[in-house]
């Protein structure tokens, strides 16, 4: 046997796929060349020390982490597929937003033109310069949440106190009454009042009715990330342990057997 | 209702790799828990001694179950269900692998060495200030393997740390690299020699571990 022929056997033999016949040749030509005695010794101790280092131990909350991972890249994928879908470029889809905003419009100027209790634009109660309320600015709180970011707006006159503006009340009927708590300059920007003092309004909660109207590929991927996130929670939900949840439900049974022994109401 | 659930997840606990990972692609995702509590030991340890850095492989492993998960619908039976997942690891180290090549202002994986070049420095042991042969910590022990391994070049590395470490078939690596079976043999003797010739020097200091 050469030397080549012992190196393929000596692999053979530590992967114990080694024929017995195969074996002995194997160890008489290694007892008697050194080169492939210490080729084989050498691969068997150092196979054998790495045989005998323990597995590395894994974060115990791997699993968890892995399904938020998922939860993210679900997200993900979820908000990739609503910015392209033709749902959202549809003029289908465009249409209904602005018919719907146009429609709250409507609805608003209507009520307020001619609608009962004598809330109109020209009779609000007054202090000091009349306020005007354009009907383009004006939005309403709905039960719909398409609005439910929108506020009230009032666009300040030249000339009026935006401080008496502030403090006033109006009522809107069955919306409910508002105190305006911004005027908007009418140039982009919008004012505040703190403390009696004026300043700019750079509160996030707020948006104009041209923020409205504007980007209704925006609001539809808001409203699917909105949909994508309600299902995520339902779907962690659903993937929690059933061990977890038969913990939580132990642990409730023993607070409640805890409050009942407090109040003696257990034998009830 | 939790009585239903509880055996529904007994049903699962019963079930082979293969038959979770088809519930999984019906949307069962009990079963992909299952599978994950199975095969993460497993896959972190391989990946591991692939990039020698713990947060790496936990990293890599956490985006190997993703996949799997959301490729379900891809799995087919005519391979092992952890055939597949080696499969999706090694592609995910592989990508890393030439990443930093693409980007050599970055450390390598390894933090040392060139990926994909024999490395033939000594190895550092932990403590200098002790001899080899009073290292007996298993935490030494393992980064000491570590940085042999990081030696081997990285085309033989992945054989044989799924050879020796995950203990494959030979069959099974091959499916899992798309190597012939030859190939795989070739790559994991020619692996073994480079960790011989690294780890041998210390046992001939008369390391006992």
């Amino acid at each position: 046997m050469n030397c080549r022929r012992a190196r393929k056997l000596i692999y053979d033999f530590i992967d114990g796929m080694i024929a017995d016949q195969d074996r002995l040749t194997l160890e008489q030509h290694i007892g008697a060349c050194s080169s492939c005695e210490q080729m084989a010794s050498g691969l068997s101790r150092s196979l054998d020390l790495l045989h005998r280092v323990a597995p590395e131990e894994l974060d115990e909350n791997f699993t968890w982490k892995v399904r938020l991972r998922l939860a993210r890249e679900r997200n993900t994928l979820a908000r990739e597929s609503v910015s392209h879908t033709s749902w959202v470029r549809s003029w289908n889809t465009r249409f209904a937003f602005s018919a719907l905003s146009t429609l709250v419009v409507v609805i608003a100027v209507g009520y307020f033109s001619f609608g009962p209790a004598g809330v109109s634009v020209g009779n609000l109660p007054a202090s000091g310069a009349p306020a005007e309320i354009a009907a383009e600015e004006l939005t309403g709180f709905l039960e719909s949440p398409l609005l439910k970011q929108s506020a009230f707006r009032q666009v300040a006159k030249p000339g009026q106190s935006n401080v008496a503006r502030l403090n006033r009340t109006h009522n809107f009927g069955p919306y409910g009454t508002f105190t305006p708590r911004s005027v908007s300059t009418g140039a982009g920007a919008s004012l505040v009042k703190s403390d009696g003092v004026l300043k700019e309004d750079t509160s996030p909660e707020f948006l104009t009715a041209k923020e409205l109207k504007m980007s209704d590929e925006k609001r539809a991927e808001q409203f699917a990330r909105m949909a994508s996130d309600e299902k995520q929670a339902e779907q962690l939900e659903r993937m929690v342990s059933d061990e977890k949840r038969a913990e939580q439900l132990e642990q409730m049974i023993v607070d409640l057997r805890t409050r009942l022994e407090a109040c003696g109401c257990e034998d009830h | 209702m939790y009585a239903d659930t509880f055996k529904q997840k007994a049903r699962l606990k019963t079930l082979t790799d293969e038959e979770l990972i088809l519930e999984v692609a019906k949307g069962n995702n009990d079963g992909f828990d299952i599978l994950v509590d199975r095969f993460k030991l497993r896959l972190f340890n391989y990946l591991f001694r692939m990039v020698g850095n713990r947060d790496d492989a936990e990293e890599i492993a956490q985006e190997a179950f993703v996949k799997a998960y959301i490729h379900a619908d891809k799995y087919k039976t005519i391979a092992k269900f952890s055939t597949w997942l080696y499969t999706i690891a090694t592609n995910l180290v592989r990508n890393r692998m030439r990443s930093k090549k693409r980007a050599p202002r970055l450390l390598s994986l390894w933090g040392r060495g060139r990926d994909g070049e024999e490395d033939d420095r000594p190895i550092d042991l932990v403590d200098p200030g002790r001899g080899p042969d009073e290292t007996s910590n298993d935490r030494e022990l393992s980064e000491m393997i570590n940085q042999a391994i990081g030696k081997i070049p990285e085309k033989y590395r992945t054989s044989f740390v799924l050879r020796e470490i995950n203990q494959l078939s030979y069959e099974e690596i091959a499916a899992a690299t798309g190597l012939k079976l030859g190939t795989v043999r070739s790559r994991i003797n020619r692996a073994r020699n480079y960790f011989r010739k690294v780890v041998e020097p210390l046992l001939e200091k008369g390391v006992d571990f």
